[in-house]
């Protein structure tokens, strides 16, 4: 494969008792290594179920999940906990962050179970946070919360880094900041971003974005010059 | 809920919840189950005694008498207020052989009306010597039915036939009474001062002339429980009424005994007289009959005299009759001599006849032979001529011859002829014819011959011629003398014939003679035959005079011999009368005395408080109603907790539809009616089940263990009961919907806005522990983690906390509870009592036998050693608080050490026996509230009341025991002890040898039991075995409760967690890793509830065993360490089995579920 990540014919049906419904019918894409991709689609058009597959979250009924060369897809149990722990870095809507620890703990949650992490203080530094460290997340902003949900996901040094909705929370100017430190991480890193958004208006800032409607990548394009956040308005 | 919508919701959420609201259920049903049911034990048990008691007519009161009571006792008590019925009846304490078994008794008339006895083998009895006998001695095989039972009063003033018409009874049944429903039988003031059970004989069998005990049976509602105040009181009330005429009653009996005293001792009086009189009788008998021997003698002495005339009389007239005899017989002797004279006279006059008669004919012979001569003479005379003629034929015939010599042939043959021929025969004819004949022949032969012989012839002729002449001349004198001869004899027997004749007159006169004298004798005889049968007559007169003297003289002797003995007799009944009446005398001056001694008698009025397993068991009920009080009440609390958690767990969780229904518009009641509906069904669910299940099985398992110590009680009742019924689900009901309405209450006011935003995180914080930074330090990531959390979830800390540590409590206690139960038997058999054995004998034996068994036992291999004690039952007085106790006295206080240990339970200082005090065991000084230096009053039945000062308090598990120096024995009670028990050391314990030593013991005459320690620990044991099922049932209990509990709260734990679980799955964490990042936490909430189980449960085993114990028990007080570990241990497990149920809750958890939204 000479894709970073490769997703091919992928579905994802539940059963709801007697009923199926298929969240996920049949999506094709790759993505790059080093990419900034962003997956826009109205919702309930499935990206979400695509993020929690890819993110070993969740598993797909068919298909294969290619990522580094392995197939995601085939994973089970314990596999994909490990897939998880070690090649993924997730970011939620709702930080999902433990009100029980400080940014820091809360970073260093993460490190706990790392084959290779990187220094929680300074990842938090990176993130903006380095005068908050001691925080309890009820102690922070919405904003800031986020940073420390993407300084935990960071740390881990995870080879793909997926957020969902990272702003659906946020307000414009925050959510903004907080796309801008994912763009920035992804140049500076080389670290390969997934983000998913309802916003289509974040698209252009992506490398490749990937449109996704009725369970079905209805369009998927690489975006050759990429745009600041900066520069972005919605 | 009038909204359909609501109703609808309200159904799913029950089933969507299904597990919350059964788990709510369960713990409200187990909850109410343990609460109502060990709180029912209590009245059930109680019940279930009080029907056997209605059943059997239990009496109420009993009234016994110092005096003994009667008929109109009993009839002045049952006209009083408030007394249904009152019966008197007869019951004493004997000794009772069974084999060469002996067994304190106690005896009893068969009761008819109260106290009714249930036969449970065999018959009732039918004679006055049959008898049934308490269940439990057949039980343990003491009495078998059929046997003989022989019973001996134990007082020593009263006989066994002043009690009992008969003393030996036949077993016919085994029966139960409902004044023994335990196995205790209690006390008696007789033999070792344990009743061995009871014995029910006809009321006819008793003899006694009063009754020793009236039963009553009051006025009392059928269903008011014995056990309850409301009985209590009306059982006070009769009490106090028959108390009041109490006095006037003995004042009447006393009077009574007292005249009865003096009328035996009149009588008894009367008696001596009597007995004086019949002997100055017995003596004046004897005295006529030494005079009427005396008259015997006399005429006998006569009779002799007057047999002694009689008889020389008789020999007199014997002589004469013996001379008349030799009289007769001369007589016939004479007679006979005459007779044989006669006979002989007759004979020689026959001699005479004959010789005459011979004489005759020898004269005639002699006639007849001279005939012959004469004839010879006559031929002779003619021979002689012939001769001549011949001589001159002859010489002619010569001549002739010569002439003729035929002729002279022919003479001679004629001659010849005539010569051969007999002289008479020769015819003159023939034979001269015959000679011629012949002579012719011989003639003409001879004649020639003859011629010269005819000389010869001729000289012979003339020879002849001159022989014949010689002859005639011969034969003339002859023939003329015999002649003569002949004439004289002829003459003489004429002569002879003469005087035969003559002597024949003789004879023939003689002859006459003797007839005359025969005749004269016959006659005689004839008079003698006639003496003779005099004589006999006499003879026989004489033997009958004889005979009589001589039965004069027999009966004489054996008048004499009967005199002697009459006053033999006479002597030594005098001589024993003179000792009763000396006795008697005795004892109508000690009656006197007694009389004048004798107190008022009174009465003991004994509600059924003193039936002592009444008592018992009520306190066994009371024991179990404490435990009741305590345990569930715990266990419901932390159910209550647990609901009230889940219910407000639950109201958070909806918070958000809440706030949608608000908005909606729905009124506050009918949205907090679906939570508090929610905790009222389940709960009300869960109520109705537990109360159900707990009180129909929680009181039978109690019961069913407590059948153990009351075998005879034949109810088990378990009815539901109202008031715990209604108390607990109230209770369980009313938490758990106040819980709810509570949780929904701070919700219900918010505005609907700020229920649809999601409710804010619960503010991470800082923990105190931060703040001791070299302790935080060292704490790694997850434990920091894992404390803050617990600080974080105070609720659940301290629910959890209290639910493990409640449930630690429970289990030390259960265990504790054995662990203090089963050291009665290893505290009091192994370490306090350190004998092996124990024989006690009778003090009253006699020296020998008492002497036979220390030798016995000196000389036994089997028997290491053995001490002398004295051991006694007394009661033991301080301030009112009476108890009984055993009194141990050692023969060398030294050698007590060997036997009993007594020493301090806690410091284990050892104590010795001194002479200053007593030594009490341990629950005796704590009930009587009594410490070293205290004075308690000692009292026996026999001897008075002493004080002694108590200088120890010794270790002790079971009964009460007080230890007295000998020497401090002797000074209090101014005697020297009677020594009845042998302690023993045996070289081993196994059942056989015990049994074998028993036997051989038992054989002994001084030796009245012979005991075991292992026999008394296997029944403590047995008797406390009951405990076990109660801690089982605790230990049980203690562990549902705790796995609900801990499961409940993780539930609760995880669903409110549930996004930051699964977080940590999202982020990478493997399911064990979830589980340990949870378990953590559980762990260190187990460890600190486990740690305050401990000291809770610490202080409610003490709390506990002081509840529990009986009088004559005391508990150990020590937990053992095991009992700790297990307890540790086994809520350790419990917490497992709850985390490996987590462990796969945790592992369902959907992270995208939980991730989606906020809730």
């Amino acid at each position: 494969m000479e894709h970073f990540v490769e997703l091919r014919g992928v579905r994802k049906v539940y059963h709801m008792g007697e009923v199926e419904i298929t969240a996920v019918d049949g999506i094709d894409f790759e993505i790059e290594k080093g990419e900034f991709a962003v997956i826009v689609g109205p919702s309930g058009a499935g990206k979400t179920t695509v993020l929690n597959i890819l993110g070993g979250m969740d598993t797909c009924t068919e298909g294969e999940v290619w990522v580094d060369g392995r197939d995601v897809g085939k994973f089970r149990g314990k596999q994909l906990t490990a897939y998880r722990r070690d090649d993924i870095g997730f970011v939620f809507q709702f930080y999902n962050l433990v009100q029980n620890l400080t940014a820091l703990e809360n970073v260093e949650l993460a490190l706990q179970i790392c084959k290779d992490p990187l220094d929680a203080r300074q990842v938090l530094e990176e993130v903006g946070l380095g005068q908050r460290t001691d925080n309890f997340p009820a102690q922070l902003s919405g904003g800031e919360q986020q940073r420390v949900a993407i300084a935990r996901a960071l740390a881990k040094n995870p080879k793909l880094l997926l957020c969902d909705e990272p702003t659906g929370a946020l307000d414009y100017n925050t959510g903004k900041a907080i796309l801008k430190l994912l763009q920035d991480t992804c140049r500076e890193r080389g670290m390969t971003v997934v983000v998913i958004t309802h916003n289509s208006a974040i698209a252009p800032m992506a490398d490749r974005i990937i449109k996704i409607r009725n369970g079905r990548v209805s369009e998927m394009k690489q975006n050759e010059h990429p745009v600041s956040v900066e520069t972005i308005e919605w | 809920m009038k909204k359909k919508a609501l109703r609808k919701e309200f159904y799913m959420e029950v089933r969507r919840t299904w597990n919350r609201f059964l788990s709510l259920l369960l713990i409200t049903a187990l909850g109410v189950a343990f609460f109502s049911g060990i709180r029912a034990a209590q009245p059930d048990m109680e019940l279930s005694a009080d029907r056997y008691y209605q059943e059997t007519q239990l009496m109420d009161i009993s009234v016994q008498g110092t005096l003994g009571v009667t008929e109109e006792d009993v009839e002045s008590i049952a006209a009083l207020e408030g007394v249904r019925n009152a019966v008197p009846c007869y019951s004493m304490d004997m000794f009772g052989t069974v084999k060469d078994e002996q067994l304190n008794l106690e005896v009893m008339s068969i009761p008819e009306q109260l106290n009714l006895l249930t036969l449970q083998e065999g018959r009732m009895p039918e004679a006055e010597d049959e008898c049934v006998v308490d269940y439990e001695l057949v039980k343990e095989g003491s009495v078998a039915i059929g046997s003989k039972v022989v019973l001996r009063s134990a007082d020593e003033d009263l006989e066994t036939e002043d009690i009992l018409g008969v003393s030996e009874f036949t077993v016919t049944g085994a029966v139960t009474s409902p004044y023994y429903i335990s196995l205790e039988r209690g006390n008696t003031s007789i033999g070792n001062g344990t009743l061995n059970g009871f014995l029910a004989v006809p009321e006819s069998a008793f003899v006694m002339d009063y009754y020793t005990e009236i039963c009553v049976e009051i006025e009392k509602a059928a269903s008011a429980s014995g056990y309850s105040d409301a009985y209590e009181k009306l059982s006070d009330a009769v009490v106090e009424r028959i108390e009041e005429i109490a006095d006037g009653r003995c004042e009447i009996r006393y009077a009574e005994v007292q005249e009865e005293g003096r009328q035996e001792i009149a009588d008894a009086r009367q008696e001596i007289e009597d007995a004086r009189q019949e002997l100055a009788d017995a003596e004046q008998e004897l005295a006529d009959g030494r005079a009427e021997l005396a008259d015997a003698k006399q005429e006998l002495e006569d009779g002799k005299k007057e047999l002694a005339d009689g008889e020389a009389e008789f020999a007199e007239k014997e002589q004469e009759y013996l001379d008349a005899r030799q009289q007769t017989a001369d007589g016939w002797e004479q007679a006979d001599r005459g007779r044989r004279d006669i006979i002989s006279a007759e004979r020689q006059l026959e001699g005479g006849w004959s010789q005459y008669e011979e004489g005759k004919k020898q004269i005639e012979e002699g006639y007849a032979a001279l005939a012959p001569y004469e004839e010879q003479y006559a031929q002779l005379q003619e021979g002689e001529a012939q001769l001549q003629a011949g001589i001159g034929q002859l010489e002619s015939g010569l001549a002739e011859i010569e002439a003729g010599l035929g002729q002279i042939e022919t003479v001679l043959e004629q001659i010849e002829a005539l010569e051969a021929m007999p002289e008479e025969q020769r015819p003159e004819g023939s034979k001269e014819l015959i000679a011629q004949k012949e002579g012719l022949i011989a003639q003409k032969t001879g004649l020639e011959a003859k011629k010269a012989e005819l000389e010869p012839q001729l000289t012979e002729a003339q020879t002849q011629l001159a022989a014949c002449q010689q002859g005639i001349a011969q034969l003339a004198p002859v023939i003329e003398s015999t002649k003569a001869e002949l004439d004289a004899g002829a003459e003489q027997l004429a002569e002879s014939k003469k005087q035969l004749d003559a002597a024949q007159a003789q004879i023939d006169e003689a002859n006459g003679e003797i007839s005359k004298a025969v005749e004269q004798l016959s006659e005689a005889e004839h008079e003698l035959a006639d003496a003779e049968v005099q004589l006999a007559d006499g003879r026989a007169e004489l033997e009958e005079a004889r005979q009589e003297i001589a039965d004069g003289e027999q009966e004489i002797a054996d008048a004499e011999e009967e005199l002697a003995e009459g006053e033999q007799e006479y002597a030594d009944a005098k001589a024993e009368a003179d000792e009763e009446i000396a006795d008697a005398e005795e004892q109508i001056a000690d009656g006197e005395q007694e009389l004048a001694d004798m107190e008022v008698p009174e009465w003991y009025v004994l509600d059924r408080q003193y039936i002592a397993s009444f008592a018992d068991y009520g306190q066994n009920a009371d024991r179990i109603g404490a435990i009741g009080r305590v345990f569930p009440a715990i266990f419901f609390l932390v159910a209550a907790l647990v609901c009230l958690t889940t219910m407000t767990r639950m109201v958070e969780e909806e918070r958000t539809q809440i706030g949608t229904l608000k908005a909606l518009g729905y009124s506050r009641g009918s949205i907090a009616a679906k939570y508090i509906l929610y905790a009222l069904i389940s709960s009300l669910l869960g109520s109705l089940i537990g109360l159900v299940a707990g009180q129909k099985a929680l009181p039978a398992v109690i019961m069913t263990a407590y059948r153990i110590l009351y075998p005879d009680l034949p109810y088990m009742l378990t009815p539901l009961n109202l008031q715990y019924s209604v108390m607990a689900t109230g209770a369980a009901v009313l938490c758990t919907t106040l819980a709810a309405w509570a949780a929904c209450y701070k919700e219900l006011f918010a505005v609907p806005a700020e229920l649809m935003r999601p409710a804010a995180p619960r503010a991470g914080k800082r923990v105190f522990l931060e703040r001791v930074g070299f302790i935080w330090k060292r704490l790694n990531f997850s434990r920091k983690a894992a404390v803050r959390n617990l600080i974080r979830y105070k609720k659940r800390f301290f629910m959890t906390i209290f639910g493990i540590g409640g449930c630690t409590a429970l289990l030390l206690v259960g265990f504790g509870l054995k662990d203090s139960v089963s050291y009665i038997g290893e505290g009091q058999f192994e370490e306090v009592f350190a004998y092996d054995g124990s024989i006690i004998f009778d003090a009253d034996a006699e020296e020998a036998q008492q002497e036979k068994l220390s030798e016995t036992v000196a000389a036994d291999e089997r028997i290491t050693d053995s001490a002398r004690m004295l051991e006694t039952a007394v009661d033991v007085e301080k301030d009112g608080v009476l108890k009984s106790a055993y009194l141990i006295v050692p023969e060398q206080e030294k050698e007590l050490r060997d036997y009993v240990q007594l020493q301090d339970r806690k410091t284990r200082e050892a104590w010795e026996l001194d002479g200053e005090g007593i030594i009490v065991s341990e629950k005796l000084a704590n009930l009587l509230g009594v410490s070293e230096g205290s004075t308690v009053t000692l009292s026996e039945d026999d001897t008075g009341h002493v004080e002694a000062v108590v200088s120890h308090v010794t270790e002790n598990y079971f009964m009460h025991y007080i230890y007295m120096s000998r020497e401090l024995y002797e000074k209090l009670y101014e005697k020297e002890p009677e020594w009845n028990t042998l302690f023993l050391h045996t070289t081993q314990t196994d059942e056989a040898f015990e049994e074998g030593i028993q036997e051989d013991y038992m054989g002994l005459d001084a030796v009245l039991s012979v005991s075991f320690i292992s026999g008394m620990a296997k029944t403590v044991d047995d008797m406390l075995g009951s405990m076990n099922v109660v801690i089982a049932v605790l230990v049980i209990s203690a562990g549902m409760l705790a796995f609900i509990v801990l499961y409940n709260l993780n539930n609760i734990n995880i669903s409110e967690r549930k996004r930051e679980l699964a977080t940590l799955k999202v982020l990478g964490f493997f399911d064990r890793e979830v589980s340990a990042y949870v378990n953590r936490e559980n762990i260190m909430l187990t460890a600190i509830g486990m740690a305050v189980g401990l000291l809770l449960g610490l202080a409610l085993h003490r709390f506990v065993m002081t509840t529990v114990e009986t009088d004559t028990i005391m508990f150990g007080r020590v937990i053992r360490w095991y009992s700790y570990v297990f307890s540790g241990l086994l809520t350790i497990v419990f917490s497992l089995i709850v985390s490996g149920v987590q462990f796969f809750k945790l592992k369902k958890i959907d992270m995208v579920e939980s991730l989606k939204s906020v809730e």
